[in-house]
């Protein structure tokens, strides 16, 4: 196991391989700063230059790209509350609160320190759990995934700073805006309104930036003319680094947060963005101060995205070696693999140690060489929380509006992402959060496709939820959550002390 | 007063009825062999009681803090219709000038039209902003990223 390891780091610290993998790091980190424009956009358009290169040094150059992206994203979320990919959307929720207070540069630091320790962890676990990890891979049918996917929808509800009801409420929209397009089984489009882009369902992005950018630039009308986005404090250069303390603080959010993705990632398709919401979830449900969250809590930043990236490493597993591609990412990864002859297998560890290892130890590496490249950059973008915010915003509404073209290269997605940002602002407004809504979205087509796969197998029996082992086991801690949270309303009636609290909380935030 | 409550309350009912409705034309089958309306039926019913649920559970604490707010609703809405207006106008106008006139022209209306929401940016600033962001995209966006987006065209 050592030996693989050693094995890893001599063929990713080869100069070539770390030259390429800088190269990724570096064009991934500039395109990924543009919101909207992700891993995906900027993978497809340099798969073409990977071609001339050792299959090696191609994944090294990918993963650096994947990387520099997501990192790339996660300051646009805590920046300016624009998140590129789903995962991000969690890191928006305690993240622009805090950047708004201020402490954007310790935000996007924590982000990243966060990140790189997941990644250190979810190495470290596959190094001795890999064979187990595929097999539990193996466990899971439909109705286990159905399960496991409530599980986590119920605990996107809890994403919302105010009535866990109301985010139940959203999660069930989000189910419902999944649902429009093409239905996967009988070929059906639902929801289409005659209108044949609506045919490939809503983009994922337009709905993402509509939620979170287009809300906030309606929702901060009240407070145009006023300045900078930054409600108290201001930067100077201790702002970047967060304190001793507070590293030590997260710590445990940050080991929550690598266990769960490292297990979540091994599942193909939602695995990474589930992590990183039921991280959240865990890290709200074990802070002794839950209403923090929301608000602005490292906590709530920390422990998602080591979730994330920890989730990224054990989502080569499936992909490499059973070929079954995590998300459209890894499915670019796997076409770039197959150009150079390569074919996925359970034998490719074996053949092939050398790539497998490498891109592992490179992923790693790839971390590293952000933490360095971006510490003096974070002063950067977060100086760019000092300019006024009537000359940012039509700015955001510029990258929102080609982000969303350049997913499908179709002006209509920009109109979806005007309609979907008003249809968000009414709900934000009226309580109704964005962050469940998006979970129910992206997990809401997966969940039907097993929902109806599962009663196929079972003959429309409903039992087999229950009488599965993981699946029960599944359904009884979903149960167990629902039921506190009813029990809490009961016995909980809002106190006007309490209200008063959040009351002064709340505008001190706004 | 529990005016909050009970438009959210509404809200929820009303994309849970349409959803409902919506799904009854789709063919529901059955739970061995669903047709396309069953999931979507599901969840229209289950959102139309939460939207119960709400109405008759007491406030949550978001719903107090909104019906404590003074400001009647038009006064409110009178004073953002400007921002407002300015926000969704520019992203139409992007949608409209970028199909017939192009990226460079699309950026230009959006940055200039988003911008003039703001009553303290001047005309001025608002165009030098807006010729700012222009170079930028077409730098950055159309030679940089190559995004299939022609810089101008007719129709």
């Amino acid at each position: 196991m050592i030996d693989n390891l050693i094995l890893g780091f001599q063929t990713a610290f080869s100069l070539h391989n770390l030259m390429y993998a800088f190269v990724g790091v570096l064009l991934g980190n500039l395109i990924g700063v543009l919101p909207g424009i992700g891993a995906l956009a900027a993978i497809s358009m340099l798969l073409p230059v990977t071609y001339g290169l050792d299959p090696t040094g191609a994944l090294l150059m990918l993963a650096g790209l994947y990387y520099g992206t997501s990192f790339g994203g996660a300051t646009t979320s805590i920046l300016l509350n624009l998140p590129g990919t789903a995962s991000h959307a969690v890191v928006c929720v305690d993240g622009n609160p805090l950047a708004r207070q201020g402490r954007g540069g310790q935000a996007i630091f924590m982000a990243m320190f966060a990140s790189f320790i997941g990644v250190c962890i979810g190495i470290v676990l596959m190094m001795f759990f890999s064979p187990l990890l595929v097999n539990t891979a193996f466990l899971f049918g439909p109705a286990e995934y159905f399960a496991l996917m409530l599980m986590g929808l119920l605990a996107a509800s809890t994403l919302t700073s105010g009535s866990p009801l109301k985010g139940i409420a959203s999660v069930i929209v989000g189910l419902i805006f999944g649902v429009v397009g093409t239905d996967v089984n009988t070929g059906v489009a639902r929801f289409d309104f005659g209108i044949p882009e609506l045919q490939d369902g809503i983009a994922l992005v337009a709905l993402a930036m509509g939620l979170f950018g287009i809300t906030d630039v309606l929702a901060n009308a009240a407070n145009l003319g006023e300045g900078t986005l930054l409600t108290k404090g201001n930067f100077g250069r201790q702002s970047v680094r967060p304190g001793k303390g507070e590293i030590r603080q997260a710590m445990p959010s940050i080991a929550r947060g690598s266990a769960i993705g490292s297990v979540l990632g091994i599942l193909p398709g939602a695995g990474g963005t589930m992590a990183s919401f039921m991280s959240y979830a865990i890290e709200k449900k074990a802070s002794r101060t839950p209403e923090r969250f929301g608000r602005g809590a490292m906590e709530g930043v920390s422990g998602p995205e080591a979730a994330n990236s920890s989730a990224a490493i054990t989502a080569f597993i499936p992909t490499l070696t059973l070929g079954i591609p995590g998300d459209a990412v890894m499915a670019l990864m796997l076409g770039a693999l197959m150009i150079h002859n390569i074919a996925p297998g359970p034998q490719l560890m074996v053949e092939y140690p050398q790539l497998f290892w490498g891109l592992l130890v490179s992923f790693w590496m790839g971390n590293l060489m952000l933490m360095v490249l971006n510490i003096p950059l974070i002063g950067i973008w977060v100086k760019l929380l000092s300019v006024p915010y009537r000359l940012i915003y039509p700015t955001v509404l510029f990258l929102i509006a080609v982000g969303v073209y350049s997913t499908n290269n179709n002006l209509f997605d920009v109109s979806v992402v005007l309609f979907i940002g008003v249809f968000g602002y009414v709900a934000a407004s009226l309580g109704f959060q964005p962050a469940p809504l998006l979970m129910g979205f992206i997990l809401g087509p997966m969940m039907e496709e097993n929902f109806r796969r599962a009663l196929l197998l079972s003959r429309g029996d409903m039992i087999t939820f229950i009488d599965r082992p993981l699946s029960g086991g599944f359904m009884a801690v979903t149960f167990l959550m629902l039921a506190t949270v009813a029990y809490k309303r009961l016995r909980n009636r809002p106190k006007p002390a309490q209200e008063q609290e959040a009351l002064s909380a709340s505008s001190a935030v706004k | 007063m529990h005016k909050h409550k009970y438009y959210s309350a509404g809200f929820m009912l009303l994309i849970g009825v349409a959803t409902t409705l919506g799904s009854l034309g789709y063919g529901l089958g059955s739970l061995a062999r669903m047709g396309p309306g069953y999931f979507p039926l599901m969840l229209g019913v289950l959102l139309c009681l939460v939207g119960i649920l709400l109405a008759v559970t007491p406030d949550s604490a978001d719903e107090i803090r909104a019906d404590a707010e003074r400001e009647p609703l038009r006064v409110i809405v009178r004073r953002r219709l400007r921002p407002w207006g300015a926000t969704v106008g520019s992203v139409i106008a992007f949608i409209f000038v970028g199909k017939y006139g192009g990226l460079a022209p699309a950026t230009f209306v959006l940055i200039f039209m988003a911008a003039l929401g703001d009553p303290k940016n001047s005309i001025k600033a608002s165009f030098w902003l807006a010729v700012g962001v222009v170079a930028f995209a077409i730098a950055a966006f159309h030679y940089g990223l190559q995004l299939q987006f022609p810089l101008f065209t007719w129709g």
